[in-house]
Formats: C-alpha cells, sequence, structure tokens
C-alpha cells in the first residue's frame, strides 16, 4: 500500500557508489545540457498505433541493490516491492479507483461508502473478484491484514496510531482479545463487505491511502498456516504470491527479476501483454541499456542519465509530480516525551522570524536543481505538492533567491554586519554561527550543501557543516527522532507525502515529526481546522502562515521520471488511472524499437 | 604435522571468541539501528519500542552477546531485521552467486597468468615479455568499475554477446537450463575480474623464473643434458610457484568476500552488495554473521596457504 504512510526521502539512496553513467561516450558541455520540466515530460504517451496481441513488455528497475521482494502490500516498507506489485494490484496497490486528487470513487475492485452518521465505513469487494489460484476474494482475506499488521506475532513497523482509531484495534494488539470487535461482517466471513468501526472520522478518510483503514487484501486460506513470524519471508508471499489484478507473478529470480502474466480470473477487461518482464538494472548502466533499446520502461531513473536518455530518439519522456517534498527545517525546541508535545525554548537567533525568512532567500534552489537535478526537482512554494490542486496554494510565493531582500530583513532586524569577521552578529551584539545537519547519500550532496552555505555567507550568516562533513541517514534519522538534539541548527528533510496532504502529523504540536519543535496555538488552531467543509480554506491559511513564520522553508519538489519506448501504447502517468494503468498497456511491434 | 595443524586449529577458537565479540561490540556501536528511519510520522513510537524490545536491542550487550552465541550453535544466525527472512536464507541466496563467480575469475586468472608469467619469465627482454608488460601496465593501472563498465557496454550492450544483469535469465527451468543460464551470466563479469587479477601472479612468476635461471640446480639440469622446456615445466616451474601457493589459501577468503564493484556493474547480487547494505541499514544480524563467516575462513585460509607451501615445498615442513 504505497503512501499508506509517510517516508523519509532518500532511504534507497544510500549505496549509490558511483554516479558515473555510461553515457554512451557522448561529450556534453554543461550550456547544453538539457534539463527536465514538467512542461515538456509527458503525463501520457499517445500512441496511436495498434498493440499487438501476444506482447512482452520489459521494464527495468534502475537500481544498484537487489529487491526485497515482499508481494504483500501489506507487509512491504518498500517503494520498489510497491512497484513491483503494481501489475498484480494497480499503481498505488489500492482495491479502490481514485480522482486524480486520490478521492476515492466508486468502480474499483472494491467500493467504500462512509457512514458519518455512526462513524463507520463498508467496504463492498466487487463481485467477480478473484484469486489467481481461482479463489473468491472474500470479506475475510479484507479483515486478515489488519490481524497481520496489528498482532505483534508478525513483527510488523507498520501497525500505526491512525490505525488504533479502530474500535477493538488497540485491544487486539496489545494481546486483550482474539478478534477486533470494530471490523464486523454484514454478510459473513464468507461474504464480500466488511464494516469497519471508528472512535472518530477524519476528514482524510474520503482519500486513498489516508493510513486509517486498509486498501488491499490479503488471501486468508493460503496464508492462514504460515506461522506469523514466518509469513514475509515466506514462499507464498516472495515466489508464488496470488493476485487479484490483471497480471500475476510467474516467476521470480530473487532480488533481480519478476515476469508477470495474465491473471486467468481476471473479472475485467483482458489485458494487452502475454507477459512482463521487470529486471534490475545497474544506475551506472541504464543510460547505455535503453541506448541498446533492451527496455520499454525504466523507474527510479536517476537524474544524472536524463541528458543522455533525453537525447535518445527511441523513447518519450514521461512523468509527473511526485508526492515528495524537501524543506529546510530550522532547530527551535525539543520534544517532551513525557508529555508527547514539541516545546519551542531553544536560545538561538533563529527564533528571530526575520533571520528564518532572509536565510530562505538567500538560498538559490533553482539553480541548484538546474545543475544538480537536471530540473527533475523544482523550488517548492509551500509543503504541500501541486497534484493536490484544491489544497495547494499557488498564491503563496515561497523564497525565491533575493539577496536584496533577505539583507533588508536582516539589517532591519538588528543583525548588525561585523566588518572584522564580515559575517553579522546577533541582535545582542555578539557574533553567532549556525551548525547545518546536512544529509550523505546522494552523489552531489556536498556541493549541495557547500552552495547553500556560500549563499548564507553572501548574507553574513555564518553557517558550518555538523562536524565538517555531511551526516549519514542513520545518525541524521536517530538525530532527528531523539527530539533533545542541541547540535543542529538546521537541516532538510524530506517526505514523500501519502495521498492525503493533511500535515498534522508532520508538523502538528505533538508529533515527533515536527523536527523543528515550532508551536504556536494560532498554527494549532488553522491545523485542527482542517475538515472537509473548510478544508480549502484551512490549507491555504495554513500555507500563509507558513510563509509568514518561515520555520521551514519549502526547497524542492521531486518529478517522477519515466524514460518509455515508442513501442509502448497506453502509457499514462495520470493519478486518476492508477487503478487501471496496467490493463490498457500494450506494445506495438515484437522487438523494442 | 597433523599435531601442529590441530594446534593451530586450537589456537583458532580463543581467536574467533575474540573475533566475534569484537564484531559484535562494533556493529552495536553504528550510531543507529535496524528501525532509524522506518518510522513515520502515524508510527505508534511504542510499537517500534516493543519491536526493539523484542529484537533484545534494549539489551546490555553482553547479554544480546550471549543469546547470539547460544543460538549460532544451534545452527541459528538470527533474522535479517530489514530483508525479514532468516540470515541463514539471505547468505544461502548470496553465497552461491559469489562462490562460483569468484571461482571462474580465479580459474580465469591462474588460466591467464601462468602461461603468461612463464613466457615472459623465460624470454624475458624479448618482444613478448614487452608485449607482456604492457597488458600488465593496463590490468595494474586501469581502475576496476571502469574496465567493468566498459566490458559491459562493448560486450554485453553494442555486439549482445553476453547477458547484461542478473545471475540467470527468468525463462530458465530446470537443471540445465538453469545450469547454463548461470554459466553464460557469469562468464563477462568472472572473465573481466580473472584478467584483470593476473598481475601479481604474472608479476611473481616472471621474476621467480628469472631468478631461477641461474642457479645451480638448473644449471646442473642443463648440463645433464634435459631439454628446456623440461627444465621448465619440471624443475623452474614448481619452484616459482612457492609464493604463489602462498598466496592460494587466503584467495578462499577472497572466494566469499565478492566485490562490490562487480556486482553493482551487472547487478549480480552477492556477498559484497549484501555487506554494505546491511551495513547501511543496520542489519547487525547480517552484519555480524558475514563478518565472522570471512574471519573464520581468513583464519582457515592462512593454515591452508602453508599446508600448501609445504606440499609444493619439500624443504618447508610445518613443525
Amino acid at each position: 500500500m504505497k503512501k499508506s504512510t509517510k517516508y523519509f526521502t532518500g532511504l534507497a539512496a544510500a549505496v549509490a557508489l558511483f554516479s558515473v553513467v555510461l553515457a554512451g561516450c557522448g561529450s556534453k558541455s554543461a550550456a547544453n545540457t538539457p534539463t527536465a520540466s514538467t512542461g515538456n515530460l509527458k503525463l501520457s504517451y499517445d500512441n496511436k498505433a495498434q498493440s499487438v496481441k501476444d506482447g512482452i513488455l520489459n521494464i527495468a528497475m534502475v537500481q544498484d541493490t537487489p529487491f526485497q521482494g515482499i508481494f504483500a502490500p501489506v507487509l512491504q516498507q518498500d517503494q520498489v516491492d510497491q512497484f513491483l506489485t503494481e501489475p498484480m494490484s494497480g499503481v498505488y496497490g489500492t482495491l479502490f479507483k481514485t480522482d486524480g486528487q486520490f478521492k476515492i470513487v466508486d468502480g474499483g475492485q472494491a467500493n467504500l461508502k462512509i457512514n458519518k452518521a455512526d462513524k463507520s465505513l463498508i467496504i463492498t469487494l466487487h463481485k467477480g473478484l478473484t484469486w489467481s489460484d481461482g479463489k473468491p476474494v472474500k470479506a475475510k482475506d479484507l479483515e486478515f491484514p489488519y490481524e497481520i499488521i496489528a498482532n505483534n506475532a508478525y513483527q510488523s513497523q507498520l501497525y500505526t496510531d491512525s490505525l488504533a482509531d479502530i474500535v477493538g484495534l488497540k485491544d487486539f494488539h496489545e494481546g486483550k482479545t482474539k478478534t477486533i470487535s470494530g471490523i464486523t461482517y454484514p454478510d459473513g466471513e464468507n461474504g464480500n463487505s466488511i464494516k469497519i468501526q471508528f472512535n472518530h472520522l477524519t476528514p482524510g478518510m474520503w482519500n486513498s491511502g489516508s493510513g486509517y483503514y486498509l486498501e488491499s487484501a490479503e488471501p486468508y486460506h493460503y496464508l492462514k498456516d504460515i506461522k506469523p513470524g514466518d509469513l514475509a519471508g515466506s514462499k507464498q508471499i516472495r515466489q508464488t504470491p496470488l493476485s487479484y489484478g490483471p497480471y500475476k507473478v510467474a516467476n521470480v529470480v530473487a532480488g533481480q527479476s519478476v515476469s508477470y502474466v495474465p491473471n486467468p480470473y481476471w473479472y475485467g477487461q483482458k489485458p494487452k501483454l502475454k507477459k512482463i518482464v521487470t529486471t534490475v538494472v545497474s544506475t551506472s548502466t541504464i543510460a547505455a541499456a535503453l541506448k541498446d533499446k533492451k527496455y520499454d520502461v525504466a523507474y527510479q531513473t536517476p537524474a544524472t542519465a536524463y541528458p543522455t536518455i533525453k537525447k535518445l530518439d527511441n523513447y518519450v519522456q514521461t512523468g509527473h509530480q511526485s508526492l515528495s517534498f524537501y524543506y529546510l527545517s530550522y532547530n527551535l525546541g525539543h520534544y517532551d516525551t513525557s508529555k508527547s508535545v514539541n516545546v519551542q525554548d531553544r536560545k538561538t537567533p533563529l527564533q528571530n522570524v526575520a533571520l528564518r525568512q532572509a536565510m530562505g532567500y538567500a538560498m538559490n534552489v533553482d539553480q541548484v536543481n538546474k545543475k544538480f537535478n537536471y530540473g527533475l526537482q523544482t523550488r517548492a512554494n509551500t509543503v504541500i505538492v501541486p497534484p493536490f490542486k484544491d489544497a495547494h496554494d499557488a498564491s503563496v510565493k515561497g523564497f525565491p533567491l533575493d539577496i536584496k531582500k533577505a539583507n533588508n530583513l536582516l539589517d532591519k532586524a538588528g543583525f548588525k554586519w561585523d566588518s572584522k569577521h564580515e559575517y553579522r552578529l546577533n541582535t545582542n551584539g555578539k557574533p553567532f554561527k549556525l551548525v547545518f545537519m546536512a544529509r550523505s547519500g546522494n552523489a552531489n550532496a556536498q556541493a549541495i550543501a557547500q552552495n547553500y552555505i556560500q549563499q548564507w555567507k553572501q548574507i553574513g550568516v555564518d553557517v558550518v557543516l555538523y562536524h565538517d562533513r555531511l551526516t549519514d541517514f542513520n545518525t541524521w534519522a536517530q538525530t532527528m527522532q531523539s527530539g533533545t538534539s542541541n547540535d543542529w541548527d538546521l537541516t532538510i528533510g524530506g517526505w514523500a507525502d501519502t495521498t492525503d496532504p493533511s500535515l498534522i502529523s508532520l508538523f502538528g504540536p505533538g508529533t515527533q515529526s515536527n523536527f523543528g519543535h515550532f508551536v504556536s496555538p494560532e498554527f494549532t488552531s488553522i491545523l485542527n481546522k482542517i475538515d472537509p467543509a473548510v478544508r480549502q480554506k484551512a490549507f491555504y491559511d495554513m500555507q500563509k502562515y507558513m510563509q509568514k513564520e518561515a520555520f521551514v522553508i519549502p526547497t524542492s519538489y521531486s518529478i517522477d521520471w519515466y524514460p518509455i519506448n515508442k513501442r509502448v501504447t497506453g502509457w499514462t502517468n495520470d493519478n486518476a488511472q492508477n487503478n487501471t494503468r496496467w490493463i490498457n498497456v500494450g506494445v506495438t511491434a515484437d522487438a523494442t524499437k | 604435522m597433523w599435531k601442529t595443524i590441530i594446534r593451530r586449529v586450537l589456537i583458532m577458537i580463543p581467536q574467533i571468541v575474540i573475533l566475534s565479540v569484537l564484531v559484535f561490540v562494533l556493529a552495536k556501536l553504528m550510531p543507529g539501528d535496524p528501525f532509524s528511519g522506518t518510522i513515520g510520522p502515524n508510527t505508534d513510537p511504542k510499537q517500534i519500542e516493543a519491536l526493539k524490545r523484542a529484537a533484545g536491542l534494549f539489551d546490555p550487550w553482553y547479554v544480546q552477546y550471549w543469546h547470539w552465541i547460544v543460538n549460532l550453535f544451534h545452527g541459528n544466525l538470527g533474522q535479517s531485521y530489514t530483508l525479514k527472512q532468516p540470515v541463514t536464507t539471505v547468505l544461502g541466496n548470496r553465497i552461491g552467486n559469489t562462490v562460483w563467480l569468484s571461482l571462474l575469475s580465479l580459474i580465469v586468472s591462474y588460466a591467464v597468468a601462468i602461461p603468461l608469467g612463464m613466457t615472459s619469465g623465460r624470454h624475458d627482454g624479448s618482444r613478448r615479455d614487452r608485449g607482456i608488460a604492457i597488458f600488465n601496465y593496463f590490468t595494474f593501472g586501469l581502475p576496476t568499475f571502469v574496465v567493468f563498465l566498459l566490458g559491459l557496454y562493448f560486450f554485453g550492450y553494442q555486439l549482445n554477446w553476453f547477458p547484461t544483469s542478473g545471475t540467470v535469465s527468468i525463462n530458465a527451468s530446470g537443471f540445465f537450463a538453469e545450469a547454463s543460464s548461470r554459466l553464460y551470466h557469469m562468464l563477462l563479469p568472472g572473465a573481466l575480474a580473472g584478467i584483470l587479477g593476473t598481475t601479481s601472479t604474472i608479476q611473481y612468476l616472471r621474476s621467480e623464473i628469472i631468478d631461477a635461471k641461474s642457479q645451480d640446480y638448473v644449471r646442473t639440469a642443463r648440463s645433464k643434458g634435459v631439454p628446456t622446456s623440461k627444465v621448465y615445466s619440471r624443475h623452474i616451474f614448481r619452484n616459482s610457484l612457492l609464493p604463489i601457493a602462498a598466496f592460494a589459501g587466503f584467495q578462499i577468503t577472497g572466494l566469499i568476500g565478492g566485490s562490490v564493484v562487480i556486482e553493482q556493474v551487472f547487478s549480480y547480487p552477492g556477498m559484497g552488495q549484501l555487506f554494505i547494505t546491511a551495513i547501511t541499514s543496520r542489519d547487525y544480524s547480517v552484519v555480524t554473521a558475514i563478518v565472522l563467516f570471512t574471519g573464520i575462513l581468513a583464519l582457515f585460509g592462512s593454515l591452508l596457504s602453508d599446508i600448501i607451501l609445504s606440499l609444493v615445498d619439500p624443504r618447508i615442513r610445518i613443525e
């Protein structure tokens, strides 16, 4: 279930050893290096040609490590496994059909009905939905994932506070009950619907991926006899998983490749391909592989390969804005674990909003994105990503480069220049130095961090790297999660957002993920207002308030980029077609063009 | 000799214990743990704490170490935190790939290096010798990942002679098809790694042969009228192999160590990558298992080297 939880971005990038891309030996000068933008990446590839009957689609999974290969949405914690499960269960691994902004609509493999009056919802499976072994998908298969997540014996890390709002799930999790009292079967375990009773209804519940309930089924009859501790490693999950989608897994070479064939029991429109083969390809050779026309589609291609692949005639560059965003966070306080609240109490010049804003205006994010990310990241204006059209406020300007404005802000706020050491002094007349905890993991991370430090120097703010070097992901995550570290002043974090734009879990007063510990009664009241009736206004208010207070500086949005061979038909990245994309994909010729 | 071997093996026991303690403690000293970074904003911190407690991460190191040792003697290396499989399964998946690939490259390496070293030593100063010296400069001087990338580019993508990624084709079914597909997949990486590994063997062999040529026993053999080719193949070759034999035992450690570079370029899942990934994701159980395993092999490797040396050179006896 992609997006059922927010991820730290950059998790998988930890072992990018070389950024050398075998570029087909062409020489490039920096001046004419092509860069991407959502404008020149197609949302869909509209190939009018007729697809052949028995086509085979070859997908490259671009990464430098083998994949894990857990083909059960309920046990997955890894985006690659979610990609690998797509042909079996749709793009976001959800049973529901959604519109472009992830709102659940009728017409998927299951329908959702929320009953506001009694705070419950009913999930009804499509009558024809069948596992790839011929057995029907039953109500019990919808309930079984909750048992897996909540029963500690399965050791799932995915049991969350959001799920705990289901009546009885907490008791089941703590071992007090044998069944989950809030999940019932209106027409029996063998029926096709379940009813879930909540303590509260939350606005995000109408969206897919909100995380308040699960959106996939697991085959109870097939998995029930496996010991909980062995489930994730079992053959039934890794080698011969069952599917209820248009394709099923035919063969798996652990960590290397997966082949799929049509699921004979699929109730819907017949898929167009005879076979799909997904193979791991290293980041250093993907450009050469596409030049040799080895693959039809490439997933997770690194931005460094963009200039080369862009020039290939046989490929169309498609993509769309992803749900990831990055931001600069200022350390303003600490997290009080005993009371589960953030306290904004740190003695730092960053408590002065003018300094926070000025540092935002000094960053040249556009240049960094163009030079180091080939346009596959764009400057962010708010922390709500543009795909959430109703929630994203385009009128908020963010912090575009403006050194003059930054200097003015600092002058007005009383940060005076000290000509002796060429930096500004704190408002109390004393020199100050800020510590930047910049993360490693990306080949350009050092250059990007130095670029920002150099920009801040221009406005007279002295910033040094934490321990004079980049920080590895584990140290970074540990420091952030401890919530009490006084050793850093600024850091850049990133989240792959859920399909629900609500950010209370990232910046709320009680969440540990509020790394900067900014709290204010005004902001808390805005966050609490985000409910369906005034949803858009509250989101807009939130973004305006964040712009004014500048306790985080939104830096970048990411673009998901997929090079597609010209023989592919029916390819689209449109979120409204997530549920049906794989049914429509086909190929025109027998060999890659 | 047997006495000595047994004594050496007995000395290994405290060495292995010290090694295992070091490995275990050092792994725990790394910042973070397998659960860092997997925590989303909706994750209940209590859930993670419960999982950590269940995994024993809050126990003092000696308690954790004791559990680990007890499990080890039951053949249980624990569960990989990130791959969610028993460590023995994880290692089992990878070790075969690495051993076969290393074995192939070792065979290629000796098959290429021994004739070249012999030729170059026998005809030192000739054109052939200079040609071999140039070959040596290349294999020694070129960065390995450049050679692998270029090799893959030309032989894999341009000429399409070899598969470009993985250890086996997904379509291979049946023992014979699978075995031949595996061999086909490792030919290119194995051959390239083998050729790159020839430098030291050629150099050692060459200088030993040049040395031996002027030795009394060679002169004696020649004066007895032994044909030149026999002098080289029987007398000189055996003596010149000594330094190479001294290293042979250690090659065994190399067999399972794997190469991160080759595994990454050829998307060939092996031990090298597994080790790096396990370290970055703080997968303690996998890290400790690999380090302990390679450590033990290194100890046995050095013993094996001594034994081989004594077999090759009757003058050396293990006392």
